[in-house]
């Protein structure tokens, strides 16, 4: 009778493995990482980057490398069925993953309605497509809570500050800025992260800067020179509180990351 | 001799022409606001001015110090020095940005410490000691800042733009404050140096020769290795490494106004500050995103150049 039981269970363990299970990726982007976890698609992750470290259980995942240069060795060793990356970045890796067959997955929207649309392709990859609609619905209905700004209002957004980079047009940050009803002073630039003048920004004359670089103090900017004529400087709409990661990666924490900065600007109409 | 008055007027009258047209124009063509004028531009043009003609006086002094053409001011690991310094101040990531430039010097201390701690060995040099020495510990903090560029999770734009050269850099009070003291000092270490143009006329043409002419060699080149390195550490905290200048410009002195140090030296400086602040203003004028100021002093100082040399072969 033991015997004819443990043979049960032995055959239970031998089909186990369904055909969902074979599903093994990697995870280029931090972006991308976290909208694996969001889906609960953990498991089948195998490996990610040294960068993506949100949530928590992301920094436990098998770490291939960095975002530029991350070693195909450890990606080929994993065996993966599909490697998710981010162009135009990672265009040199998607090359080479390809030449030794790897099937890849190119995922950059630049707006939150791409986004959107690229939850749910992730979602079909793990056979979760039910699951990722229903989080982006989820997302949207949180979207749509947030109230846009009546008025126009100019912001500058800077990235690095010495040289002085902000974000351009086709960057994943303007559409969020477009979305609450700001306007990127920088809106005109084609480049993602162009490098800008301090003599365009007094001239731009914003009425808010926001700053996404860490350690930087309201200080540092409104001391440096020339800077007493822009309104933000004046009227003291120096954000510097607001961490970069949750509006320059496009996962679904930037809906949380709008919440924060419409909140910052609660006052205005 | 006379024609030497006339081209020295031309390229006094040129340098202040460049110096007003880099006040006014902009990226949007002529503009006169007084905040930007004053406050943005004004800096800048005094930045690029004292860094392109401290770098050509440098590479001229480099170049006649050490015997060797090709010489330019970082040859003895100061640019490598100065971003690795950069890397340092990162690492305490409390300071603001406005601090750089002080890390960026007490890099380029270091590697210049390192590099007469190798090359004054007992007390005696030689020329190829020096560069050695400079070489190898350029290319020691070369690659200590690739190693942390890769392991740094922070955008290193500051790093790379300090590699390449930029005169973006904007003032404060503070940063003010440093700049002048830094720059009056290398202002009284560029009088030491010129002071010093007949041993460098001398030691140009040789050891063996400055000797017999009276010239205290060992006392020279280690006066001068350090005076040199420190106007280029100044420079290089807040502007970064401007490529080509160095190594072109008192070469083009030369064969425009002849070898003699005592007008190499100053007319090096106006040479070097002219270009700087022609390649800025291309820089920041020609496309709508700001390009590397390195790239263009090579992209059109290269073939200008080369045509000079084809003419005077």
């Amino acid at each position: 009778m033991k015997k004819f039981l443990l043979f049960i269970l032995f055959l239970l363990l031998c089909n186990q493995p369904s055909k969902e299970k074979k599903i093994r990726v990697v995870s280029l982007s931090p972006a991308v990482t976290e909208i694996i976890f969001a889906l609960n698609c953990e498991e089948y992750l195998v490996g990610n980057t040294i960068y993506c470290d949100y949530p928590e259980k992301a920094k436990e995942i098998y770490k291939v490398g960095d975002l530029i240069n991350p070693s195909l060795e450890k990606i080929i060793k994993l065996k993966p069925t599909l490697v998710f990356l981010t162009y135009p970045l990672q265009k040199n890796i998607d090359e080479k993953l390809k030449a030794l067959n790897i099937k890849t997955f190119n995922s950059s929207p630049k707006s939150l309605n791409e986004m959107f649309q690229e939850i749910i392709k992730i979602g079909e990859i793990f056979n979760k497509k039910e699951r990722a609609e229903k989080l982006v619905d989820s997302l949207r209905e949180e979207l749509n809570k947030i109230k846009k700004l009546k008025k126009k209002l100019k912001v500058y957004i800077e990235i690095n500050a010495n040289p002085p980079i902000t974000i351009g047009k086709n960057s994943f940050l303007n559409d969020l800025l477009e979305f609450i009803g700001l306007e990127n002073i920088f809106a005109d630039k084609l480049t993602d992260y162009p490098v800008v003048k301090h003599e365009e920004i007094i001239l731009k004359n914003p009425d808010y800067i926001i700053l996404f670089h860490p350690t930087s103090k309201v200080d540092d900017v409104s001391s440096r020179f020339g800077y007493e004529k822009i309104e933000a400087v004046k009227y003291h709409k120096i954000v510097n509180n607001l961490n970069p990661d949750y509006f320059l990666r496009n996962s679904p924490r930037v809906i949380e990351g709008i919440k924060m900065l419409r909140n910052i600007l609660r006052d205005e109409e | 001799m006379k024609n030497k008055k006339v081209k020295m007027f031309f390229l006094f009258s040129f340098l202040s022409l460049l110096i007003f047209l880099s006040l006014f124009l902009g990226v949007d063509g002529f503009s006169f606001d007084k905040t930007i004028v004053l406050k943005v531009r004004l800096p800048r043009v005094i930045l690029g001015f004292l860094s392109g003609g401290s770098l050509a006086y440098a590479g001229a002094v480099l170049q006649g110090l050490l015997e060797n053409p090709l010489c330019d001011p970082y040859i003895l690991g100061i640019a490598s020095g100065a971003a690795f310094g950069v890397c340092l101040g990162y690492l305490t990531k409390k300071l603001s940005y406005f601090f750089s430039p002080l890390f960026a010097f007490l890099g380029s201390f270091i590697a210049i410490f390192l590099v007469y701690n190798l090359a004054f060995y007992k007390g005696k040099t030689n020329k190829i000691a020096l560069i050695l020495a400079g070489v190898i510990i350029s290319f020691l903090f070369s690659s200590l800042t690739m190693l942390f560029m890769v392991f740094s999770k922070r955008p290193l734009n500051e790093i790379i733009y300090l590699i390449m050269g930029n005169l973006a850099f904007v003032f404060n009070k503070f940063t003010l404050t440093i700049f002048v003291i830094m720059n009056f000092i290398s202002i009284i270490f560029l009088i030491i140096i010129y002071s010093k143009a007949f041993e460098l006329n001398c030691l140009s043409l040789g050891t063996e020769v400055a000797e017999s002419l009276g010239v205290n060699y060992q006392q020279s080149i280690r006066l001068l290795f350090f005076l040199t390195s420190f106007l280029v550490a100044i420079q290089v905290a807040f502007a970064g490494a401007i490529s080509f200048v160095g190594l072109i410009i008192p070469h083009l002195t030369r064969f425009i106004f002849g070898a003699n140090y005592k007008t190499v030296l100053p007319l090096s400086f106006i040479l070097g500050a002219i270009v700087v602040i022609i390649a800025d203003l291309i820089a920041r004028t020609i496309a709508p995103i700001e390009l590397p100021i390195s790239m263009v002093t090579t992209f059109f100082g290269a073939p200008f150049f080369l045509y000079l040399l084809r003419r005077n072969l």
